[in-house]
């Protein structure tokens, strides 16, 4: 179900993001969520996208001094504002 | 055991001891730290883990004795690192008094959320800062006293590798541990506060609620609490009615753990700016298309030539040895021993023939292989082969881990069985299995090289291969649909390149190669016995002619061939030889395969050949890592999709 108000203006995906780009996570898709919670991808987190793999594959992305491998529909369902 | 041992404080009974477990996210060197910390080590033993075997050590500290306890790295309580169980269950299996809690100093801020999870537990945790040696790389520094603050428990800087801080770490541990042991016995009172709780009002309110449920359970169900395994803990006084409920609510004390880390982290460290470490260099290398792919293809193909060379070098070296020392011997003392003919050299080819197998399949290949892949693993580039290849393996429902034991299975089946442990579910794990017997191995290849390219030529040897690959990705796409469940999302962190370190490749080698010898060695020998027999009473006549019918009419090829086929079971490379043997015997003189069979029927027999059937070291392999039933499974699927492409290939090549 679908909350009755007005949808925000979608924030940028991980998935849209390009390489290089910073990501302050705001949501996470709920099905990855408690996934993405053990690796330290919670709402406040910054995100940097590294690189992408060929194909639609992983996304690689920085997480303070550590590398994450997400795969393209998680990267999909973080949603975030962009960081200078 | 006797009950005096309770009398003498040095060699109580095991059960007695006080309990250690190490707990740590994966890539912490936490194997490292247990060999540092086990050097004192007297004995090793299984505890009864439920479907992972953890490692257990006694170990010896200031006149302590104390088990410590090996658990697969983890990121948090409710994560499952191995097999079907949380982490949390295997903890509690291990029945700890004390946690020794292992992090990387050089990023405690990730580490430090699972060792708030381990104190919620209420059990004694020690924290040991590892990895210091690479966090001074990175220009970090950890104030020991401040995290112990924090943490409200000893906090030691550590460095597995060069054995600093560990004995003392471990000390201390032990020493919680055994206190804890003696306030459970009733021997002592209880000392020390409960830390402060670093959760929210809201969240401490149904920790609370959830506590009292826990307590509430176990007191009035009593023994049946046994059936709530956290439930169960609390009752056996194994956590706190509290630490359970913070284990049933993980999910929500999470992001809470997360954001205390990363406070206690920057009250902690002390950190200064140093370039990037080469290592780190090249690890984003690895997993970026250029040049991370050229990267992956290299190493696949040194991984494939290396088994193919190094293992057919000591192959033929152990071959020739055992067909020049100890052939002759057993050709000589088997009939003395066993004056029936037929049963003595059936005997011969269990004896002389199955552990003359072992020698040219298990020790050559599969310790060649192992060394490679541990060496991988070891180093760090394993995850990243995987998140390169896990697009392309997807569709096959499989990680991108599954790439290198899948390649590796072109040069022996075998080893690469073995080598889909580093698959995490049982699914990956059949699938993986599956398709590494569908590629040709190198026997099977010279088989299909043989049969083929003199007869019908390079290219129809390149056309067999073509239409066994296609099979095999047929069936990785069969399997995926047709098996339950799905591959799972990808969150994966990347573990940092290191140097691999020889005595853990080695011991990992070790240890994965004697459960191939333990548990191939006996089918290998049965196998060939069975075989023998059939061969020596000559009743491969009979199963010829049973099957001659079926295998003309289904395949196109003389009733030989099915026999053959059957035989070469027992390895691969005999596949060709067996045939002229019988050919000789049923034509009455030796012939070449080019009389036995037009070309078009040695094009269907290489591709049946290859499909068809692991061999039996193979069969050993999948049963004993997926167990008889899955084993079975997979060598039936082989057949029927050998016989299905051997069936189409005939009727299109008009042989049937």
């Amino acid at each position: 179900m679908r909350p009755a108000v007005a949808p925000a203006p979608a924030p940028a995906t991980l998935a849209a993001a390009r390489v290089g780009a910073r990501l302050r996570v705001a949501t996470v898709d709920p099905a990855h969520a408690h996934e993405l919670a053990r690796e330290g991808v919670l709402p406040g987190a910054i995100l940097e996208v590294a690189s992408r793999t060929p194909l639609g594959g992983p996304v690689i992305v920085v997480l303070g001094r550590v590398r994450l491998a997400l795969s393209a529909h998680v990267a999909a369902g973080i949603a975030g504002e962009p960081v200078a | 055991m006797t009950a005096a041992c309770h009398a003498v404080a040095v060699a109580g009974p095991d059960a007695d001891l006080p309990v250690v477990a190490l707990v740590g996210r994966p890539n912490v060197g936490k194997s490292t730290f247990l060999a540092r910390a086990s050097r004192r080590f007297v004995e090793t033993a299984n505890a009864p883990g439920t479907t992972v075997t953890l490692e257990r050590r006694r170990i010896q500290t200031r006149g302590t004795d104390a088990w410590l306890v090996d658990l697969p790295g983890t990121r948090s309580l409710d994560d499952v690192p191995a097999g079907d169980e949380p982490f949390w269950r295997l903890l509690l299996d291990a029945a700890p008094d004390a946690i020794l809690v292992v992090a990387d100093a050089g990023d405690l801020g990730r580490h430090l959320s699972l060792a708030i999870a381990c104190r919620d537990l209420g059990l004694p945790v020690v924290f040991a800062a590892n990895l210091t040696d690479e966090a001074a790389k990175r220009g970090v520094e950890v104030d020991t006293g401040r995290l112990g603050q924090l943490l409200n428990g000893p906090a030691h800087a550590t460095c597995g590798r060069a054995g600093r801080g560990v004995d003392d770490a471990v000390d201390d541990a032990v020493g919680l541990a055994a206190q804890r042991r003696a306030v459970r016995s009733g021997t002592r009172s209880p000392r020390g506060s409960a830390p402060a709780s670093i959760y929210p009002y809201a969240a401490e309110q149904e920790l609370r609620r959830t506590a009292a449920d826990l307590s509430e359970d176990h007191r009035s169900l009593g023994a049946a609490a046994a059936a709530d395994p956290l439930a169960g803990a609390v009752h056996a006084g194994v956590i706190s009615a509290r630490g359970a409920a913070t284990v049933r609510l993980a999910g929500t004390l999470e992001s809470h753990r997360w954001a205390a880390a990363a406070s206690w982290a920057a009250q902690a460290e002390r950190r200064s700016d140093v370039p990037e470490a080469l290592a780190d260099r090249v690890a984003r290398w690895t997993t970026s298309p250029w040049p991370g792919i050229p990267l992956f293809l290299a190493i696949s193909v040194l991984a494939f030539l290396a088994v193919l060379l190094v293992g057919g070098l000591l192959a033929g070296a152990l071959g020739a040895a055992w067909t020049a020392g100890v052939s002759p011997v057993l050709a000589a003392v088997v009939p003395v021993v066993i004056p029936v003919p037929v049963l003595a050299n059936a005997v011969r080819w269990a004896v002389d023939g199955g552990l003359l197998g072992m020698l040219s399949v298990g020790i050559p290949y599969v310790l060649t292989f192992y060394l490679l892949l541990a060496a991988l693993e070891d180093s760090g580039y394993l995850t990243s082969a995987a998140v390169l290849m896990d697009r392309a393996f997807g569709v096959l429902g499989l990680p991108g881990r599954a790439a290198i034991p899948v390649l590796a299975a072109a040069g022996c089946n075998v080893p690469a069985i073995y080598g889909t442990r580093v698959l995490r579910t049982r699914r990956e794990r059949v699938i993986g299995s599956f398709l590494v017997t569908l590629v040709p191995c190198s026997a099977r290849s010279a088989v299909v090289i043989a049969a083929v390219a003199p007869f019908a030529g390079p290219a129809a040897a390149l056309g067999a291969f073509g239409i066994v690959m296609g099979v095999t990705v047929a069936a990785g796409l069969g399997a995926n649909a047709l098996i339950p469940g799905r591959q799972p999302a990808l969150v994966l962190e990347l573990a940092p390149l290191r140097a691999p370190v020889p005595r853990h490749v080695a011991a990992k080698a070790w240890w994965r190669f004697r459960a191939f010898v333990v548990q191939a060695t006996p089918i290998m020998l049965a196998g060939s016995l069975v075989l023998g027999l059939v061969y020596e009473a000559g009743w491969w006549h009979a199963v010829a002619a049973a099957i001659g019918p079926a295998v003309e009419w289904a395949l196109g090829l003389p009733a030989i061939a099915g026999v053959a086929i059957g035989f070469a079971f027992l390895r691969k490379e005999l596949a060709l030889q067996l045939l002229m043997a019988f050919a000789a015997i049923e034509l009455g003189h030796a012939a070449a395969l080019g009389e036995l069979m037009t070309p078009a029927q040695l094009f269907v027999y290489a591709v049946v050949t290859s499909l068809s059937i692991p061999c039996i070291a193979t069969l050993a392999a999948l049963r004993g890592e997926l167990g008889g039933r899955a084993a079975a499974g997979i060598a039936a699927s082989t057949l029927a999709l050998a016989v299905v492409t051997g069936a189409v290939l005939a009727r299109l090549l008009g042989i049937a």
